[in-house]
Formats: structure tokens, C-alpha cells, sequence
């Protein structure tokens, strides 16, 4: 349990919250330090959104990388509003749908396709299958925004009102889609 | 089966702990793969700072084209708008345009003659040199002439800031007085403010004369009853009128001035010192005879000085000749004011008075009769000098006798002309007594001219001589002009003018009192002499010395008086003027003469137009008296005298035309209607049946702005300046009358005799003949006087052409 408890947390995850406008007015000024502690408290949680819409994990390295690629350039870009995540899950969003339009130029293989091909790669580097199976059962029952929500949710410990925030949706919103989210899978994998 | 039992375990929180576990396996590490070398946009700071670039720009522009405005403002302002406007009027009119810095935005001449004086550009330069320029332009045009002392500069300043106005004003004046002043040229300067007004400019454009003309004018006859009694024709008469006249009758009748026109007497500086030392020399050189003359120019110019005292209520600044002008009109208004029987009564102080006018004025026309008569000339001049100076010191009874003497004489030669044909005869015969009177002049003239021409230079001083010498050219130019044009009459016309300068020019050579002067002084005296001559005839003060002229050919007169009272009776007018001449021929008559001339139009006309002219007239009618019986003894004398009668003739004529002019003043009889009652043709005579005729020549003119063509018209006629001096535009007629034959019978037979005796010694037999050939028989004169007549008629004609 003590070995579980610290591969499940390895790293102490630190709140996203914490991330704040003074940090990114830093990584604007060129503080690569400040640069790498928002990437440590942010990755998960960038990740998993990016997950949850494009939902093949070798895109979502993808964009990945190029979203923080374009928080380090235009970070100087940033307005402070207090919502430093919800300006990174912009760029993030606009990044997944750019990543779309290249996968429809690219090829005429449909999302579904992809889908049943990813299914077998589908995270290869998570060694328990339980943890395979509810992530896949979460990524392909759940709805998109629901999908957002659960992942946010499970990623890096943040609060439905964090969620909220980030994701620019009411709090009540947050929390029936997460129960309902919730309700999917528990049934889901009661019948599996 | 450990999957479904997994499954069915699977809880909510084990939901949650699987996706936290798979969630953070699966996140993969990107760090490493981040390429923080990549430079980090700025794209805030940029665009903020353009953005303020811009706004900037935009404020840049604004504010350039605020700058712009303002500038272009200012620049308006102070160089661009017209703040005040100087106008000059002489008899050219000009009108300049200035900005704040007094410098000229705009130069426009009023009238043709400001045309020709605007050659050059004035736009851009400053007030002084423009006026300075104007000035230059004045004086090489003529307009302004050397030795001319009665000329007049009006210069009047408007403006909307009244300080600005008066500012200009004073630097205008002081600039203009400065110009003449160093361009040798006396003048008088009339400086004024005016407020343009509707009205004003209302008057200025019905009478085609400039807005300060105007308003001088203007003033002129609202201060001044004289005037104002009927504004209308004041108004007619004086627009017409150059500045030069203008200032003649303003110091003539003592006209009070606008107490805001400044009137500054102008002088050439170099030309009085030098003409001082000059006459100072002359007169140190001149033995005997010169001392005299100078002594007498001395008296003269004390005299004129008193008289103006006395008389001239006129503004402060006024020039000696200022002086004897308005002297002489002031005698004509003393004159106007006493009656014509007063006249009567004391014939021969009024008649003095008189005639000193109308020697004066004879002698400036007649500075070339003088010449013709040196004794009686040198009378003449020293008489009207005196009368001139000091009424007093010369003997007015000689004066009248000699003006007597010239009366009889045109009323000879009237006689003669109307022996040729009745009214149209009697006009002939004034044409023909003109003519005759101005080839007796100048025969005359080159004998008498040269002793009465330094008498008179002495008397007048050398302003007079250059005036008459002016004159001279004048007449001269005229003449020749007119004989170009005209057949042999005019030819014989314009012999005479000629021959006048040439005697003009061996008397000064001549005489020895010109010799005691300086050559210079002689010179210019003879210049001078025949300018004032020429002058005084234009002006009709001159008649004095032709009326001496005249006096000394009353011999021949006589007999002409009885050939012309036979013909004048005929004709109502003729019968007026013989009637005269015929009471003339009683020495008693003379007042009734003069009286029976303000019965007949002309005549009436005549004492009342100029009082100068009435007395002459009288005076005249008395040479004529006593001429009759001189006359027999010399019949030279009467051809002189028959030159004077023409010139009086002319006098006449000025005095109708005064009488016209300023009908108000002087004339109660309607001029117009002696005028239009006369023969339209140019020249026509009407004469006394007795010696005394008045030669009226009417003449077809047409108006003359220009005051020099009336003067060189006048100077062709034998007649004053101010004769033919326009009325109004269109065709006008005009009288010459021989002021001679008209003046008093009675006065002077004495003084006649006197004169004749002179006249003899200077008037030759040969002079008589070549001038006056056909007088000396009846069916000869009748044809010269037709002759004179067709000559009269085309100068006449002429005289208007050429001045146009």
C-alpha cells in the first residue's frame, strides 16, 4: 500500500492552483525556472484535458508539447484575469483542434478508426490493466465535456470549483456532470 | 472472473483512484522535449507603443495644421489685409493700398493721368519710397513743375483704426513734403483722414474723382456759405477741377479749410536759398537799374504779404503767388461785394484795385505783351506789381490808363472786326483782335518784352518768370500743335506764340537789367517770364500786362471803335458790348459802362464773374476813352492795344466762364444764356459798336479734367487758364471779351498817354503792319477778320482735339 500510495503520488501533486499571474509574469520575463515549476504543476492537469479531447494519448504529447511550447513564447501575451489554467486549456483547446484538422488532411481515416486502433496502445506505459480499463471506459463512454471533468477531476486533485473555473462552466454544471460521469462508469464497469 | 469480480468491487473511489493512477502513468514527461531556446514574443509592449505613435500622429497632425492656420492668420494680418489707403490727388489720382506694415499691397491710378504716373511698381515697397516715387513720377510727368508755387498735393489717408489712419497720415505728408521738397518743387500740401462713407463714396462716383477729393470738396462746401449757397454747382464745378485750381480759388476767396486737413506750404529748400543768393547777387551786379526792380520785387512780395494779412482769412501756409492769386480773387469778391455803381462811383480805386488784378493777371499772360512794350510794359508790371504789393505805392490811375489804353485798342480792333460782319463779324473781329493782339504781343513783345519782362521777373521774382516761361512752352506747344491741324490762320496763330518766346528771349539778352543779373538769374527769369506770361494768360491774371500791350496800340483802336460800333449795333449783344464801349468812349460813361454790362448778359456776366476781370474790363474801357485820342497820335500803340483788347477779349471770355462756373458768385446775369444765345461757332466776337467791344469767342470744348489742355488751350487763345478751365463734360461755349475796351473810359487818358508814349518806344510801325495789315483798312479788316474767325473757329476745334 505504502509502494501504491507512492507510485499513485509520487510527486506530492501540487495544487495547478497555485499557479498564479505573478509565475507567468515571470516566465514572460524569461524565467525558465519559473517556466519549469508551472510545467510540474500543470502537466497532469493539461495533459489529462487534452486527453479528454483529443483522446489518443500520442496526440495529446503532442499537443501537448506544443502547448507549452506556445505558453513559453506568448506568455508576455497573458492578460492577468487571475485564471492563469484556464488561459493554458485555451491554448491547449485551439491546439487540439488545430491537431484535428491536420489528422483530416492527413488521412481519411475517421475519428473511429483511430479510436479502435489506439484502443490496443492506448497507454501503454500504465502497467495495470483496472487502471487501462477504467480510462479507456472513460474516455470512450463519457461525453466530451464529461470526459474534461472526470479527467480534471482525477488528474491533479482539483476542486470543482477549480474545474469550474478553468473550464468556464458553472460550478453546479461541474458537479451533476461529474456525478453523472461517475454514475456512467460505476455502471459501466459493473455490467463489464 | 477476478476482472468481473474486480468489477462488480469497483466502486465510485476505486473508479476515482484507477483514473488518478492511469491518468498520472500516462502523462508524459515533456519538459526535455521543450525548446525553451526559442525567444519569447513581446507583442503586448509593441503594439501599445504603436498604438501611442499613432494617437501622437494623429495630435502632430492636427496641431501642424493648427500652426498652419494660425500662421497664415497672422501672415494675413499683418501683410496680407489693408488697413489704411493713401490717396494722392494732384490732377492725377492714385490710390495705394497698405498693409499693417505700412507697406503698399495695391497701387491704382483713379483716372488716366494717375495711369501715366503709375509706371513703375510700387507693390511691395514701403510708404516712403512709393510716395517718394509718386513724387518723381509727378515732377518728370509735368504734373508737378519747377517754379509753380500755387501747385497742390492732396493727400488724404482712411483707414478703420483712426489712430492707424492718423499715424499714416503724418508719415504720408511728411513723406510727400519731403519728395518735392528735394525734387525742387513748391507746392501745397492739403493732408487729411477721411471717413469712407456711402455717402461719400456715392459723391466720389457720381463725379468720377477720388474718395478724398471728394471729401475735401465736400467739406470744402459745407464750411464755406459761398459755396454751400448752391452745393450742387460747387460741387459741378470744383470735382472737375485739379487740386491746383482748387487751391488758387481756396486762397483767392479766403476758404476756410476742414480744421483736420493740415495745410503745409512746400518749398524747395535749395531753390529758395539759391534764388536768394542769386537775386542777391543779381542785384549787388545790377548797377541802377536793377536795384529798382529788386527793390520793387521786394515791395511786391511786402505788399502781397499785407495784402494776404489783410485780405486772407485763408489758412496759415499760403505762397507768395498763393498770395497775389488770392489777392486778385479777393479784389474780385471785394469787388462782388461793392456794387458795380460803387465801382462806378469811385472808379478809380476800385478801378485801380481792378486793375491791379488784372495787371497782375495781364502781366503773367502778358509777360509776353510786356515784352512787346517796354515802357509801358515796365509800367504795367510795376503797377500791377504795386497793385499786387501795395495798392498804394504805384500809381493805380497810371495802371488804369495803361488798361484803358488796352481796352480802346481791342475795342479798335473789335471795330475793325466787326466792320467785316455784323454779330458773326463782331466775333470774327474778336477772333481777329485776338490773333492781331498776339502778333502785336510778340512784335511787340520782342521790342517791350525785354525791360518789362526784368521789370516784372524783378517784381515777381523768378517763380513768376518760370511760371510765365511755362506758360510760354506751353502756349508754344499748343500753338504749334494747332497750326499743324489748322490752315494758315492757325498758322499766323501760332506765329505769333512763337515769336512771343523769341521775345521773350532777346529781351532777357537784351536787357540790361537782365544783364546786371546773374546769367543764370536771366535765364531763368526769361523762362520764367515767358512761364508766367503763358500762366497768366491761362490764368487771366496776366491781363494786366496785355492790357499796357493793348494800351499802347490804342491809337489804331479808335478807328477800329467806330468800324465795330457800326457793326455791333446790329446784333442785340454786339449792341450791349458797343453800347459800353460807346459810354466808354465818355469818360463819364465808364461807370455807366459798367453798369450797362450787367444789363447785357455778357456784361453783367463779366464785372460780376471776376471782380478782377469787371475792373478790368472798366479800366480798359478807359484806356479806350483816352486811347481815342492817343490813338490818332500812335497808331502803333493801337495795335498793341489791339492785342490787349484780344487778350481781354479772352479775359471776358474767362470771366463768362467764371460767371458760369460760379454763377453764384459773381455773375448775376445767366451766363448760359449769353452763351447759348451766341453763335455755336468756335470763335465768335461780339463787340461794342464803340472802341469798347467784348470779343466773345464761344468755343466748342469739350470737358478737360486735365488742367494743363485748358491751360495751353487758353494759353492758344490768348485767354486765361481759369476761362477755359472745364465746367463739366460735354460742350461748353465761352466769351472772350476784351476786358480792355469794357473797362472805365474816363479814368485814365493821362495814364493812356502815358502808357501810349511808352507803348510807342517799344511798338514799331513795322509790327503794326506785319500784325495788323488789314486793320488799318476797313474791306482788308473785314477779310482778316474772317479770316481770324475761320482760324479761331479751327483752333478753337482744335485746341479741344489736341488736349483729348
Amino acid at each position: 500500500m505504502v509502494l501504491l500510495g507512492a507510485l499513485h503520488f509520487p510527486d506530492p501533486p501540487e495544487n495547478p492552483s497555485s499557479v498564479d499571474d505573478a509565475l507567468l509574469q515571470q516566465v514572460a520575463q524569461g524565467d525558465q525556472d519559473a517556466f519549469k515549476q508551472l510545467y510540474q504543476l500543470t502537466d497532469r492537469s493539461v495533459y489529462s484535458f487534452i486527453l479528454s479531447i483529443v483522446k489518443n494519448p500520442q496526440d495529446a504529447e503532442e499537443v501537448m508539447q506544443e502547448t507549452y511550447m506556445k505558453v513559453w513564447t506568448s506568455a508576455s501575451a497573458y492578460q492577468a484575469q487571475g485564471k492563469p489554467l484556464a488561459w493554458i486549456f485555451t491554448i491547449a483547446r485551439n491546439l487540439c483542434y488545430m491537431k484535428f484538422r491536420e489528422l483530416k488532411r492527413q488521412a481519411d481515416i475517421g475519428f473511429d478508426d483511430l479510436d479502435g486502433a489506439e484502443q490496443g496502445e492506448v497507454c501503454p506505459q500504465i502497467e495495470q490493466a483496472a487502471d487501462k480499463l477504467v480510462l479507456k471506459a472513460a474516455l470512450e463512454l463519457l461525453k466530451e465535456e464529461e470526459r474534461q471533468i472526470v479527467l480534471l477531476k482525477n488528474s491533479s486533485g482539483l476542486k470543482h470549483r477549480e474545474i469550474a473555473q478553468a473550464l468556464k462552466l458553472p460550478l453546479a454544471t461541474v458537479l451533476s456532470k461529474y456525478n453523472r460521469a461517475m454514475k456512467k462508469l460505476e455502471q459501466y464497469l459493473r455490467e463489464e | 472472473m477476478e476482472q468481473n469480480d474486480e468489477k462488480l468491487s469497483m466502486t465510485r473511489q476505486d473508479i476515482e483512484q484507477h483514473l488518478q493512477s492511469a491518468l498520472a502513468a500516462a502523462t508524459p514527461n515533456v519538459w526535455p522535449k521543450l525548446d525553451l531556446s526559442v525567444p519569447q514574443d513581446k507583442p503586448e509592449s509593441i503594439p501599445g507603443v504603436l498604438r501611442l505613435e499613432k494617437r501622437f500622429r494623429h495630435w502632430g497632425a492636427v496641431a501642424a495644421c493648427i500652426c498652419l492656420i494660425a500662421a497664415g492668420g497672422i501672415y494675413h494680418y499683418e501683410y496680407l489685409q489693408v488697413v489704411s489707403v493713401v490717396g494722392i490727388d494732384v490732377n492725377p489720382s492714385l490710390r495705394l493700398s497698405l498693409n499693417r506694415r505700412e507697406k503698399v499691397l495695391k497701387a491704382e491710378a483713379l483716372n488716366l493721368d494717375g495711369e501715366t504716373v503709375l509706371e513703375k511698381e510700387l507693390k511691395g515697397k514701403n510708404l516712403e519710397s512709393a510716395l517718394g516715387q509718386v513724387v518723381d513720377s509727378l515732377v518728370e510727368k509735368g504734373y508737378l513743375r519747377e517754379g509753380l508755387k500755387e501747385q497742390a498735393v492732396l493727400v488724404s489717408v482712411s483707414g478703420k483704426n483712426e489712430k492707424k489712419a492718423e499715424a499714416v497720415k503724418a508719415a504720408a505728408a511728411a513723406n510727400v513734403e519731403d519728395a518735392i521738397s528735394q525734387n525742387q518743387v513748391s507746392a501745397v500740401v492739403y493732408d487729411q483722414t477721411i471717413q469712407v462713407t456711402k455717402e461719400l463714396e456715392e459723391l466720389a462716383e457720381t463725379y468720377q474723382v477720388s474718395v478724398g477729393k471728394a471729401g475735401f470738396i465736400e467739406q470744402l462746401v459745407q464750411e464755406n456759405e459761398t459755396l454751400n449757397q448752391d452745393a450742387r454747382a460747387s460741387y459741378e464745378r470744383m470735382m472737375s477741377q485739379s487740386m491746383e485750381v482748387i487751391a488758387q480759388e481756396i486762397n483767392a476767396n479766403a476758404y476756410a479749410v476742414n480744421a483736420k486737413v493740415n495745410v503745409i506750404q512746400v518749398e524747395p529748400a535749395d531753390e529758395k536759398s539759391a534764388a536768394l543768393t542769386q537775386k542777391d547777387e543779381s542785384s549787388k551786379e545790377d548797377s541802377g537799374k536793377s536795384p529798382s526792380l529788386t527793390e520793387n520785387v521786394r515791395n511786391e512780395a511786402e505788399g502781397t504779404k499785407k495784402e494776404e494779412g489783410k485780405n486772407n482769412s485763408t489758412p496759415e501756409t499760403r505762397q507768395p503767388e498763393t498770395e497775389s492769386y488770392s489777392d486778385k480773387e479777393k479784389l474780385p469778391a471785394d469787388k462782388e461785394k461793392g456794387t458795380d455803381k460803387e465801382d462806378e462811383k469811385e472808379p478809380e480805386k476800385e478801378g485801380a484795385e481792378k486793375e491791379d488784378t488784372q495787371e497782375n493777371t495781364r502781366d503773367k499772360d502778358a509777360g509776353d505783351d510786356q515784352v512787346n512794350k517796354g515802357t509801358s510794359n515796365g509800367q504795367i508790371k510795376d503797377s500791377g506789381k504795386t497793385d499786387k504789393q501795395e495798392n498804394g505805392q504805384m500809381p493805380e490811375e497810371e495802371e488804369f490808363p495803361v488798361t484803358e489804353k488796352d481796352e480802346q485798342e481791342s475795342l479798335e480792333t473789335k471795330d475793325l472786326s466787326k466792320e467785316t460782319g455784323e454779330a458773326t463779324s463782331s466775333t470774327v473781329g474778336a477772333e481777329t483782335e485776338s490773333q492781331e493782339q498776339e502778333e502785336k504781343e510778340d512784335s511787340g513783345n520782342k521790342d517791350s518784352l525785354e525791360g518789362e519782362e526784368e521789370d516784372f521777373f524783378v517784381k515777381y521774382g523768378q517763380s513768376v518768370k518760370d511760371e510765365l516761361w511755362l506758360g510760354a512752352k506751353d502756349s508754344t506747344d499748343s500753338a504749334q500743335e494747332l497750326s499743324e491741324g489748322d490752315g494758315p490762320e492757325d498758322e499766323n496763330t501760332i506765329a505769333k506764340i512763337p515769336e512771343n518766346e523769341p521775345f521773350l528771349e532777346k529781351e532777357l539778352e537784351d536787357d540790361t537789367s537782365i544783364e546786371d543779373r546773374p546769367e543764370e538769374d536771366n535765364s531763368l527769369e526769361k523762362e520764367a517770364e515767358s512761364e508766367t506770361f503763358a500762366e497768366n494768360a491761362a490764368e487771366g491774371e496776366a491781363f494786366v500786362e496785355n492790357r499796357p500791350e493793348d494800351s499802347k496800340t490804342t491809337a489804331k483802336i479808335p478807328e477800329d471803335k467806330d468800324v465795330k460800333e457800326e457793326i455791333t449795333q446790329s446784333e442785340d449783344d454786339i449792341k450791349r458790348i458797343p453800347e459800353h464801349e460807346n459810354t466808354e468812349g465818355e469818360a463819364s460813361e465808364d461807370s455807366d459802362m459798367v453798369e450797362k454790362q450787367p444789363e447785357g448778359s455778357v456784361m453783367a456776366e463779366e464785372p460780376p464773374e471776376d471782380n478782377d476781370m469787371a475792373e478790368e474790363l472798366p479800366e480798359d474801357n478807359a484806356v479806350a476813352e483816352g486811347q481815342p485820342e492817343d490813338s490818332d497820335t500812335e497808331k502803333e500803340k493801337s495795335e498793341d492795344e489791339d492785342a490787349a483788347r484780344k487778350e481781354p477779349a479772352g479775359d471776358d471770355a474767362v470771366k463768362e466762364e467764371f460767371g458760369e462756373g460760379r454763377a453764384e458768385e459773381t455773375l448775376k446775369l445767366p451766363a448760359d444764356e449769353t452763351v447759348t444765345a451766341k453763335e455755336p461757332v468756335p470763335g465768335e466776337s461780339a463787340e461794342g459798336e464803340s472802341g469798347h467791344q467784348i470779343i466773345r469767342v464761344k468755343v466748342e470744348k469739350k470737358v478737360w479734367k486735365e488742367p494743363e489742355e485748358p491751360v495751353y488751350a487758353s494759353q492758344l487763345l490768348g485767354f486765361s487758364q481759369s476761362r477755359l478751365l472745364c465746367k463739366g463734360p460735354g460742350v461748353f461755349d465761352f466769351i472772350i471779351a476784351d476786358p480792355g475796351t469794357k473797362d472805365k473810359e474816363g479814368k485814365g487818358p493821362e495814364d493812356n498817354q502815358e502808357t501810349l508814349e511808352s507803348d510807342e518806344a517799344f511798338v514799331s510801325e513795322e509790327d503794326d503792319e506785319v500784325l495788323f495789315p488789314d486793320t488799318e483798312e476797313n474791306e482788308e479788316t473785314e477779310d482778316a477778320v474772317e479770316e481770324w474767325e475761320a482760324e479761331m473757329g479751327e483752333w478753337l476745334h482744335i485746341g479741344p482735339g489736341y488736349h483729348q
